[in-house]
């Protein structure tokens, strides 16, 4: 008997850790420095240009969050996004134009090229502003949240005898 | 003493059935959510914008055919004169600039002092922790005569300010520092785009971003700030390019060259307003 009780209580403890974990996850803090250091990591030769943290709010239907990329004409870029501090997977988009436009196409789905993968890499083949979607499934509680890291890279290139 | 373990066994077993309940979706909510996800949601809210690296944007300016000037850029110097919160953040901005602007030219001094004049900067306006790590100063110096090298410097004071901004939720400040840098850029690229069309391809590029950057900069929550006429100056940049601009075959932002000169003075302005006490 001693032994069930000392099994329900280490059952207990993991329980309560795990709370605690998920807590951690959805108290709508987006700084962790440890999933934006992987991205960076990601970038592999690409030189860091900036980040971008998202809250992600999951509510009672799926949900769409735009980010807008400014990418310059003829420069080499490589996107990196972290989904580790996410609750439930979020699907990122690419697409040539806004969500208000009309015909716009898309260029990468991590639904498709993904593999499932946490970390998911992307190298635009034109370099033009880009808009990305982070498509936000239903929450299955109540309060959900999570983040979503997105670090740009891009290729530089020095002028030779300037 | 049996039946008391077993009363504690249970007692724990629920408890820890307790937590699992609180912490995990309720089957039925599920079932009921996966209905109503039939039609997609769109957030009601404008789109992010990513704010470009102004080291990279120093970057293309160089290989666009950018010349140096010595004249142009803020004077370090100036850096004392900076008294107030809005303007120590706009020329902490307007110094990466220039930083960019002579590493890419390979002014060695400048460069050093300019590394100065954004530390100073960054620890009057509490963010003293950007350099407070890495021996950042000494490695520049150190490294001064290696361009790669003091281009990954660059790019790790980059990396520390974004992540100090993000983990004190300051995010938002982001857009204060990418203005100053944006107008200096915008600054030594259309004073030098003058018969380098190259240049001035590159400094139309860049209008693209106003439409976004006005938003993020009136939308700054800390009412100590004083952005306002930064803010408006930099609508009318915009509201002047947008009546002139047209496309070319391609796609790409042209502008006849008289508005091209009235683009550089609308800037101008606006810089001598930011860099100036």
């Amino acid at each position: 008997m001693k032994k069930i009780v000392q099994i329900l209580g280490i059952f207990v403890l993991f329980i309560a850790v795990t709370a605690a974990g998920n807590k951690r996850v959805s108290n709508g803090s987006c700084s962790n420095t440890e999933a934006k250091i992987k991205a960076i990591d990601s970038l592999d030769t690409y030189f860091y240009a900036s980040s971008k943290i998202s809250s992600i709010n999951y509510t009672y239907k799926t949900s769409v969050k735009e980010v807008e990329v400014p990418l310059f004409k003829g420069e080499k870029y490589r996107m990196v996004f972290n989904r580790q501090d996410l609750p439930k997977n979020v699907e990122v988009e690419i697409y040539d134009k806004s969500r208000e436009s009309d015909g716009r196409t898309l260029l990468y789905s991590s639904k498709t090229e993904g593999n499932g993968s946490t970390i998911l890499t992307y190298e635009p083949k034109k370099a033009k502003n880009l808009f990305i979607n982070y498509v936000i499934p239903p929450a299955q509680g109540s309060d959900e949240t999570g983040c979503m890291v997105f670090v740009l890279g891009y290729q530089l290139t020095f002028v030779k005898n300037n | 003493m049996k039946k008391n373990n077993l009363i504690i066994a249970v007692s724990v077993f629920s408890t820890a059935l307790l937590f699992a309940c609180a912490e995990a979706p309720k089957k039925e909510e599920v079932t009921e959510e996966v209905v109503l996800e039939e039609v997609e949601e769109i957030e009601d809210e404008s789109a992010d914008l990513m704010l470009p690296s102004p080291i990279q944007i120093a970057s293309i300016f160089n290989r666009s055919g950018l010349t140096y000037n010595g004249e142009l850029p803020n004077s370090p110097d100036a850096v004392s004169n900076y008294n107030t919160k809005t303007k120590k953040y706009l020329n902490f901005g307007v110094y990466s600039a220039d930083m960019a602007y002579s590493v890419l030219n390979k002014k060695q001094q400048e460069s050093i002092d300019y590394l100065a004049a954004i530390k100073k900067l960054s620890d009057e306006t509490g963010m003293d922790a950007i350099f407070s790590t890495g021996n950042m100063v000494e490695r520049f110096e150190k490294n001064i005569g290696t361009q790669d090298s003091i281009m990954r410097i660059l790019t790790e004071i980059k990396i520390k300010t974004d992540s100090y901004l993000e983990e004190n939720k300051e995010q938002a400040k982001m857009a204060i520092f990418f203005t100053g840098a944006w107008v200096e850029g915008m600054y030594l690229g259309t004073k030098s785009a003058s018969g380098n069309e190259m240049v001035k391809d590159r400094v139309l590029e860049q209008m693209n971003i106003l439409k976004n950057l006005i938003p993020a900069l009136r939308a700054q929550s800390d009412e100590t700030f004083d952005l306002t006429e930064v803010a408006n100056q930099l609508e009318a940049i915009n509201t002047f390019y947008q009546s002139v601009a047209t496309e070319d075959a391609e796609g790409y932002a042209t502008i006849n060259p008289d508005d091209m000169i009235e683009l550089t003075k609308k800037i101008e302005a606006l810089r001598s307003n930011i860099v100036s006490a």
